[in-house]
């Protein structure tokens, strides 16, 4: 549900090409931004029905992140941006569970590509070459505090604080000159 | 091959089809792709590389690894040139350029070795006892051990490359890629354990590339290709070479710095120079081996003398001879490993001079036999002859357990001496790891003892130096760290095989005696120029701590730490006191192993990107206007709108006139934004504010103070009841980090019984504040559907409504004291948002004013900041006891009632105005005269300062004692820093409307 009213973080510093390092073949690692994204934050989440602790729950329409004791982040493609929050507020709020819109708080960058894990790893203290398909851990990303969630095996999305997402996007570029990089069109992953 | 004249025509681990040219000291001269700076310079029969960090004395190359002490050389020019970096372990690469330090003018004739000359005069301590004696002489000799510290010179440009920096966790961490770590790793790995193995050198094998032996009846270095050939095989095991574990910290962090372009002349495009790895391991096993030692005797830093085992290792791994007739000198059978290479390798051995009385165990004694070589039991090498390089010994020999040289001394013809005095385990891992070291007498050294992280150390890094031994130890040691961290090891392992021939036990000699009457210098510590005596006078003027000895004489440290003189020092002073090495102890390791570069530590965190940048919803609208910018903690602001040909104060008193007489806009996105929730919401607010929440209908906004516990003021904002049990909380930019931490405290670990909890949602919203005169007037035009008067939007009012065809929240609040109103929208839509506001106010004269002018307008209306808010004032000081409620409790309610911020005297807010129109210095103290007698009493300080475009002056926000008393007065505000004092008449801290109609309008 493209709202054509939203201007992303990104949208000075976006520019789709091949940079960095040129070798045969595919570049070491893509990136893409997710935009338009809905987005909410849970607290108080019940334990039962939702993500494992470090990992995510996803029916098709949406996905919820364990981001904390009693803390998911739900990220939906398709419902607005307000029909997120409400729609989760209705199911939750008998559990005693609040809910915020955070549809314009993130910036989400996707990265993939062979290289992706050597990527987030010079920024991130945390497992990233052990990480499967549906964990997400909340932590550091060079200065920037982020939400890693690895999508495939070859793949994974990065949350960071809308204001930081410009400069978060200046670190990943410069740190994937190594591998070769290509920026794909936003939203076409 | 002339043009090397020491290189060996066959074997060696160096390829002879790739000839490589490389320059030292202005001169051309080649060597072969395998080689390190080291060994091409040994083949081109180049002895003397340095000059001495303190007597400027000759020196050659020592070692043959990161124990170097002597080979520290400059690499490269201009911009990429590094100093004191050890010639062993650079990498030969086409067009290498070096150059020695440490010399003037050349290194064959240095001006600075008169030092040598005068050492007597410069003895142990020398620049600690200038600052003792006579009165003034550190001033006067400052200057010239100032400029004569130090070897090699910094650069003074900017590194053109760059670093990188990579986090990874693994199992099993084995640190050395020898016998014991090859054996460690590959057991780890068939445990299906993950590994990460790290090795210093370009090649795996360790010891094995400079040694011949036979492993599992094939050449050890076959051995060596076939497990590594394994290892890369296998999809759990990171093997890493050029790398050097230099940092062992808390819970198994191990930092290992790769070298990843270091050995070519620049990296390729794209590249890092170096990669900083930090490893998270469950288990380590060090296998990080041992470092020979030497004997210490006269002149024993003449270049041509050696450690026997790298003296053979340039002839197996690198076949260079490292001279033309050879004198071994040990006090242990290892020393005997090079005979053998040397008589093979085509130098001449002219004797093997060993300590013990009884020589050598039977293996060696066969091969000095075998070889036909005299061989010298009981006796030591006393000093080593010649002036530019080792031309021969004198031998002598021992008596009285080697206290004292008996009979007469011989001479005898070399120019190269190898000597062996036994080995130290390489612990420096272990200690930085914080376990304790035990010495061991049998083999002269100190060990690992106790662990107090989960590591083991393995093979000669623990004592044992036998190859059979090593490899079984290496195995037990990667199946047990494998075990404990959770993996099985295959049942079928099987340690591989090696002879270990019997060995005669070692004698310890650590200083061979002067004859009575002879003069020498005895180096104990080649890089810091530290001599036997030198540690005896340290012990004489009472210096008898190991740490003492250390900091007094230098001995162990600099860029080796002591590596071949560290044991022999304390050997030394034990023996001076009469004690055992054991009680006498030894100097902890610190990280980091080998220098490190700083480029490597920072990686890319430099320049502009050494911190992250926050940037506004509304930040590209700036940008697009050319607004100027400031950095505000992270954020960065529009600061003022210069217009064509306006300078900064032009613009900033602009803006601040269209908002008083007309209408502004200011992007104030930056302020902390907290979403609150909860059936307890409403109380929870009613506990961390001073005021009173529970009674706040929907709709409406408060302004409050939130205090610490001590009862000094936190932050101010403003708090919005949304819904029922919904509040939307604004702090000030700076405290948005500390206020979240502040709520998420009390929640969770004081009242966790309330029902309340917090998002921050700065980044969901944009904030614009429009205000001024024309504020409604806009608003009115800009939204849609929707009535803005005072009726539906009172003063302190909320309402949603629709701005652009997006949804907007609208506050009515003030912070310049004109009529205002916040408009937030969610961040996407902030330009939209922002670009419909100034076309509704196009016909009204709408201006965007930055922080300059929103800091003007606040000054004049007496609303305070940080800068008044500064962790020193309460409420009061600003007027607001009566806010505080009295019924009901609030954090920092006792600390309040404490009699110093109860009764005072405090000081309050006060305006001043300048007398003699001009700028009141920032940060100034308020006195009654700048002129009188000091110390003159300080009154108060000034906290925000700016000049009045309404009032036509200078006028500031101060905080000063008995404020009442000095209303009206003429007080001085007064800033030595910048020596300005300048009169000011102190007033009401509100200059501009007083009675607060303006925002009521």
């Amino acid at each position: 549900m493209a709202d054509k009213k939203r201007r992303s973080a990104l949208e000075r510093h976006y520019e789709p090409g091949r940079y960095g390092a040129t070798g045969t073949g595919a570049p070491g690692i893509t990136l893409f931004e997710r935009r338009g994204l809905a987005m909410a934050q849970v607290n108080g989440a019940p334990e039962e029905g939702g993500p494992p602790v470090l990992g995510s729950v996803s029916d098709g329409d949406a996905t919820l992140l364990w981001t904390g004791p009693g803390q998911w982040f739900a990220i939906s493609e398709h419902a607005g941006a307000e029909r997120l929050a409400a729609d989760l507020e209705e199911r939750l709020s008998s559990s005693g569970a609040t809910v915020s819109d955070l549809s314009h708080a993130r910036t989400v960058v996707r990265v993939s590509g062979a290289a992706w894990r050597d990527l987030l790893a010079k920024g991130c203290p945390a497992d990233i070459d052990a990480m499967v398909r549906g964990e997400c851990v909340a932590s550091l990303l060079s200065h920037f505090t982020v939400v890693i969630h690895c999508v495939s095996d070859d793949s994974a999305d990065v949350y960071v604080f809308r204001s930081f997402g410009a400069s978060l996007w200046e670190w990943l570029r410069g740190s994937a000159e190594e591998f070769g990089y290509a920026v794909q069109e936003a939203n076409s992953g | 091959m002339s043009s090397q004249p020491y290189r060996k025509l066959e074997g060696g681990l160096i390829d002879r089809d790739r000839p490589l040219a490389f320059h030292f000291d202005g001169c051309v001269y080649t060597g072969f792709a395998g080689d390190t700076l080291a060994s091409a310079l040994l083949a081109n029969g180049i002895r003397l590389v340095g000059r001495s960090f303190k007597y400027h004395r000759r020196r050659g190359i020592f070692g043959a690894g990161f124990e170097e002490p002597n080979a520290l050389i400059t690499l490269r020019e201009g911009n990429r040139h590094e100093p004191n970096l050890r010639a062993t372990q650079i990498e030969l690469y086409d067009g290498l350029t070096a150059t020695s330090q440490n010399r003037w003018p050349s290194l064959d004739f240095d001006v600075g070795g008169i030092n040598n000359l005068l050492s007597r005069f410069l003895p142990a301590g020398f620049y600690y006892k200038t600052f003792m004696w006579p009165g003034n002489a550190w001033m006067f000799y400052e200057r010239f051990i100032r400029a004569a510290a130090g070897l090699g010179r910094a650069p003074l440009r900017g590194d053109p490359d760059y670093y990188e920096r990579r986090h990874a966790h693994c199992d099993v961490l084995v640190v050395g890629a020898g016998p014991s770590g090859l054996s460690a790793a590959l057991t780890a790995a068939r445990s299906g354990a993950r590994v990460v193995l790290v090795d210093d050198n370009p090649a795996l094998g360790g010891s094995l590339r400079g040694q011949s032996a036979t492993i599992d009846d094939v050449p050890s270095l076959a051995w060596v290709d076939e497990i590594a050939g394994v290892l890369a095989g296998l999809d759990n095991v990171r093997v890493l070479t050029r790398s050097t574990a230099v940092g062992y910290y808390d819970q198994n962090l191990v930092a290992i710095c790769e070298r990843v372009a270091d050995h070519v002349a620049k990296p390729e495009p794209h590249q890092p120079r170096q990669r900083l790895w930090w490893v998270r391991a469950k288990r380590v096993v060090l296998a990080t081996g041992a470092i020979e030692r030497p004997i210490v005797f006269a002149n024993n830093d003449l270049p041509g003398v050696m450690l026997a085992s790298a003296v053979r290792t340039y002839q197996l791994q690198y076949a260079v001879k490292c001279g033309r007739r050879a004198v071994v000198f040990t006090n242990n059978d290892s020393g005997y490993a090079c005979l053998s290479s040397l008589m093979g390798g085509g130098v001449p051995v002219s004797a093997v001079v060993d300590s013990r009385p009884s020589g050598p165990g039977d293996a060696a004694r066969g091969v000095v036999e075998a070889a036909g070589v005299e061989l010298l039991c009981g006796h030591a090498v006393i000093s080593a002859r010649g002036k530019k390089s080792v031309t021969g010994v004198e031998v002598m020999a021992l008596a009285d357990g080697g206290n004292r040289v008996d009979g007469n001394a011989r001479s005898i013809d070399c120019d190269l001496v190898c000597v062996s005095g036994g080995w130290n385990p390489t612990v420096h891992l272990f200690s930085q790891s914080q376990g304790k070291l035990r010495y061991d007498p049998d083999l002269t050294s100190f060990l690992p003892d106790h662990s107090r992280q989960a590591e083991v150390s393995a093979g000669a890094a623990r004592g044992q130096f036998a190859l059979g031994a090593c490899l079984r130890e290496g195995l037990e040691a990667g199946a047990q760290a494998a075990r404990l961290a959770g993996f099985t090891p295959p049942r079928d392992l099987r340690p591989a095989r090696a002879e270990d021939a019997p060995e005669a036990p070692l004698q310890a000699l650590w200083v061979v005696p002067l004859p009575r009457g002879r003069r020498g210098k005895r180096f104990v510590d080649l890089q810091n120029d530290v001599t036997a005596e030198d540690v005896a006078l340290a012990d004489r003027e009472g210096y008898r701590s190991v740490e003492h000895l250390k900091r007094y004489t230098t001995l162990g440290m600099g860029t080796d730490q002591g590596r071949t003189s560290n044991v022999n020092g304390l050997a030394i002073l034990a023996q001076l006191q009469g004690s055992e090495i054991s009680s006498v102890g030894t100097t902890t390791f610190r990280p980091p192993f080998t220098p490190v570069a700083l480029g490597a530590v920072t990686a890319r965190e430099v320049g502009a990107d050494l911190a992250p940048l926050r940037l506004s919803p509304l930040h590209d609208w700036h940008a697009r206007v050319g607004a100027n910018f400031v950095t505000v903690g992270l954020w960065l602001r529009a600061q003022y709108y210069a217009r064509p040909g306006e300078g900064m104060m032009d613009a900033i008193n602009r803006e601040v006139l269209a908002v008083r007489n007309h209408v502004g806009l200011v992007d104030v996105s930056t302020l902390g934004k907290i979403e609150i929730q909860g059936r307890d919401a409403a109380e929870f607010l009613e506990r961390v504010y001073i005021n009173r929440w529970t009674n706040l209908k929907v709709g409406r906004v408060r302004y409050g103070f939130m205090l610490r516990e001590d009862g000094f003021v936190l932050d101010d904002g403003t708090t919005t009841r949304i819904g029922e049990n919904r509040f939307y909380m604004t702090t000030t930019t700076a405290q948005a980090g500390p206020v979240m931490a502040h709520l998420e405290y009390y929640a969770q670990t004081v009242w966790p019984d309330l029902h309340v909890h917090f998002t921050s949602v700065t980044d969901q919203w944009a904030g614009m504040a429009i205000a001024g005169p024309r504020a409604r007037d806009v608003l009115a035009i800009a939204c849609e559907n929707c009535d803005v008067g005072d009726q539906t939007l009172p003063f302190m009012g909320y309402l949603e409504c629709t701005i652009a065809g997006v949804t907007v929240r609208l506050f009515r609040m003030t912070f310049s004291g004109e009529m205002a109103y916040e408009v937030h929208t969610p961040s996407d839509y902030g330009i939209r948002v922002w670009e419909a506001l100034m076309a509704a106010g196009k016909e009204f004269g709408i201006t965007p004013y930055g922080t300059e002018a929103m800091s003007v307008l606040r000054i004049e209306k007496g609303h305070v900041v940080g800068a008044e808010l500064d962790g020193r004032t309460i409420p009061a000081d600003f007027g607001f006891e009566r806010m505080q409620k009295k019924d009901a409790d609030f954090i920092g309610k006792r600390s309040l009632e404490r009699p110093g911020l109860a009764y005072g005297p405090r000081k309050r807010i006060v305006g001043l105005t300048s007398e003699n129109g001009r700028k009141i210095p920032r940060g100034a103290q308020i006195v009654w005269n700048p002129t009188a007698p000091k110390p003159v009493a300080m009154l108060g300080h000034v906290s925000s300062t700016c000049f009045s475009p309404n009032l036509g002056n200078y006028i500031a926000l101060a905080l000063l004692e008995d404020a009442d008393a000095y209303e009206g007065k003429l007080l001085y505000a007064s800033s030595p820093l910048t020596s300005s004092h300048v009169p000011v008449r102190v007033g009401h801290s509100v200059f501009i409307d007083p009675e607060g109609l303006r925002p009521r309008g």
